[in-house]
């Protein structure tokens, strides 16, 4: 296995998933579609919100304005994931194909999530400069310093939110309604504690003091702090280094339980 | 001697819930379902040599398929000995991967919405086939498959017998040295089916691939395999010659009359056990010993204008070996 092998493999699976794409390019754009209303959404939610004040907690306007308008590109590059498909093939058996194959399944799941988010990104930057001349939004311009803090935490929240969804994923090994998880782990609880609808320091202290010892705020809450430098320098630090470890937590979580589903695999159908 | 998939004492269960009809029993699983075991395949061994195209074969749930998993890796035996090219299955080493090759007759790995080639092409680099090693075979199953202007269409515009061929391509662009063909041939017509089965032989003999092939078709089995596997109930009742099996029950001959009038059975009835197909119609099952003379009999007796002689059909043959198992079964419970 070289580098160049690997490059033509990640080359080929891109090709034949943008054929794909090109075959259902039609739901892809609803998709998208549905984000960008839902965003719109939010978006006139908080302005108004914030119409009649300075400042909203710690937030000021163009902070609070450009938490969900940069959080819109956080959500595409963090949460867009093909590892949902994951469950459906566990139960159907059609992950059987993959296992026969001299390729890493959880390689080969992260380089579609490579792949699923590129195209995200590449649709969002033409949606994003819609935003930015028809909304006109005040957005803050982050320091280099705390660009690269919001770009290191980034990558840790893409990483962290792959296992988080793969191990959701998995429990189709066990059960046979894991979509019921996948809705509550996968949709529900993640967008409300990762504070997509609110920042999370606008709710009560202890909130935020206990869902700090679970992944969510990482995957999207705290980048986007790092991004404003609402963080002192020390406690970004200390961000970052929570967020490696999480990120180490769910890799290792992952493997543990893609073991053990294998090994409970039953590859139904013939 | 090393064998190239050889199986010990192999026993793969599965626990599976079941209910009873009704709206309490469906509560009661909710909470606390009732389980049971499935031996699906049930302290089984047997080896085979490089090269050797064998028929495995069983009625539905016998375990062909469950054993078929164990030998690709895909489900983890439940106890017993499992070597393939020298490799533990389960264990999905690099090296074993890239040596064995699975047709699912009844699951795509073709991508639905893109033409196969595209497919090829993926395999290609998850393979690391070279260029001209990817030329020399895809020559091989253009000729002998005759795909090479449907491979360009999207899978999901493909007939059923156009997407199998491409399946074969898929699964053995890589040159396995094992193979495993669950039922290739279903739902295919009489030309596909040919087509395959010529494939397949012309494949094992130029690669001298070692075979494993399912299928509730016996002239499948027939034509291809030498070697027979019977399993049912998750247990081997035969492993031997084809030749062998039909020798040991091919004890009668089939013989089918038509004549030129309508004949009465009760006229027939007198020669042997008849068979009415209609009134022109009829055959006899006899011994062996006796076929000729019967035969010669009702030649000169009645106005005959066709003779077909034959032997019992293997499905037969496997039919009765099932419900003698079956038969078997039940009296012992």
């Amino acid at each position: 296995m070289t580098i160049a092998s690997e490059i033509n493999k990640f080359t080929t699976l891109t090709k034949n998933t943008l054929d794909t794409f090109v075959a259902y390019r039609a739901s892809f754009l609803v998709w998208r579609l549905q984000l960008f209303v839902t965003f719109s959404v939010f978006y006139y939610l908080w302005v108004a919100i914030a119409s009649s004040r300075s400042q909203v907690g710690s937030y000021s306007i163009p902070n609070l304005i450009s938490y969900f308008v940069v959080g819109y590109l956080v959500r595409a590059i963090v949460f867009s994931t093909r590892t949902s498909d994951l469950g459906g093939d566990i139960q159907s058996g059609s992950l059987a194909q993959l296992l026969l194959k001299p390729i890493g399944t959880l390689r080969y799941y992260f380089s579609r999530d490579i792949i699923d988010k590129l195209f995200n990104i590449f649709f969002m930057t033409f949606e994003m400069l819609f935003i930015y001349f028809v909304f006109q939004p005040q957005l803050v311009v982050p320091s280099f310093q705390n660009l690269i803090l919001f770009l290191i935490s980034l990558v840790f929240a893409t990483i962290s939110f792959f296992f988080y969804s793969l191990i959701i994923s998995f429990m189709s090994f066990w059960s046979e309604s894991a979509w019921a998880s996948r809705f509550l782990f996968g949709v529900v609880i993640v967008t409300l504690f990762s504070g997509q609808f609110i920042p999370l320091d606008l709710l009560p202290s202890w909130f935020i003091k206990t869902i700090d010892f679970t992944p969510f705020p990482y995957f999207y809450y705290y980048p986007l702090r790092l991004f404003l430098g609402m963080e002192l320098p020390l406690h970004s630090f200390q961000i970052l280094i929570q967020s490696a470890i999480i990120s180490l937590i769910l890799y290792l979580l992952a493997k543990y339980t893609w073991r053990l589903g294998l090994k409970k695999y039953q590859s139904y159908g013939n | 001697m090393s064998y190239t998939v050889s199986v010990s004492h192999l026993q793969k269960h599965f626990t599976v819930n079941t209910k009873s009809p009704g709206l309490a029993a469906s509560l009661k699983a909710i909470i606390n379902p009732d389980k049971k075991i499935v031996k699906a395949v049930d302290d089984i061994s047997f080896s085979l040599n490089q090269g050797e195209l064998v028929g495995f074969i069983g009625p539905n749930g016998a375990g062909k398929t469950t054993t078929l998993k164990c030998l690709s890796g895909l489900l983890y035996p439940s106890s017993g000995e499992v070597k393939v090219l020298g490799h533990t299955p389960f264990s999905r080493e690099y090296q074993f991967l890239r040596q064995i090759g699975f047709v699912m007759g009844q699951k795509n790995q073709l991508w639905w919405d893109i033409p196969p080639q595209e497919t090829f092409l993926l395999h290609k680099a998850i393979y690391e086939i070279s260029d001209a090693d990817y030329k020399k075979c895809l020559d091989f199953f253009f000729e002998t498959l005759d795909i090479s202007d449907v491979v360009s269409t999207p899978t999901k515009k493909l007939s059923l017998g156009q997407r199998m061929k491409c399946e074969f391509v898929a699964a053995l662009l890589h040159s396995p040295k094992v193979i495993f063909l669950d039922e290739p041939t279903i739902g295919l017509d009489v030309v596909a089916t040919q087509k395959i089965r010529k494939f397949i032989k012309e494949y094992n003999q130029q690669f001298k691939s070692t075979i494993i092939l399912t299928s509730h078709n016996m002239a499948d089995v027939e034509q291809l395999c030498q070697r027979l596997i019977i399993i049912d109930n998750g247990q081997i009742y035969y492993d031997g010659a084809l030749d062998n099996l039909a020798g040991q029950y091919r004890q009668t001959k089939q013989l089918k009359f038509t004549f030129d009038q309508a004949v009465k059975i009760s006229d027939l009835k007198k020669y042997a056990d008849v068979h009415k197909i209609d009134s022109y119609k009829y055959s006899f099952s006899l011994p062996k010993s006796q076929a000729l003379q019967v035969a010669a009999k009702i030649l000169s007796d009645f106005p005959v204008v066709d003779l077909n002689i034959s032997d019992t059909p293997i499905e037969e043959i496997i039919s009765q070996i099932y419900i003698s198992n079956n038969d078997h079964r039940l009296g012992n419970k």
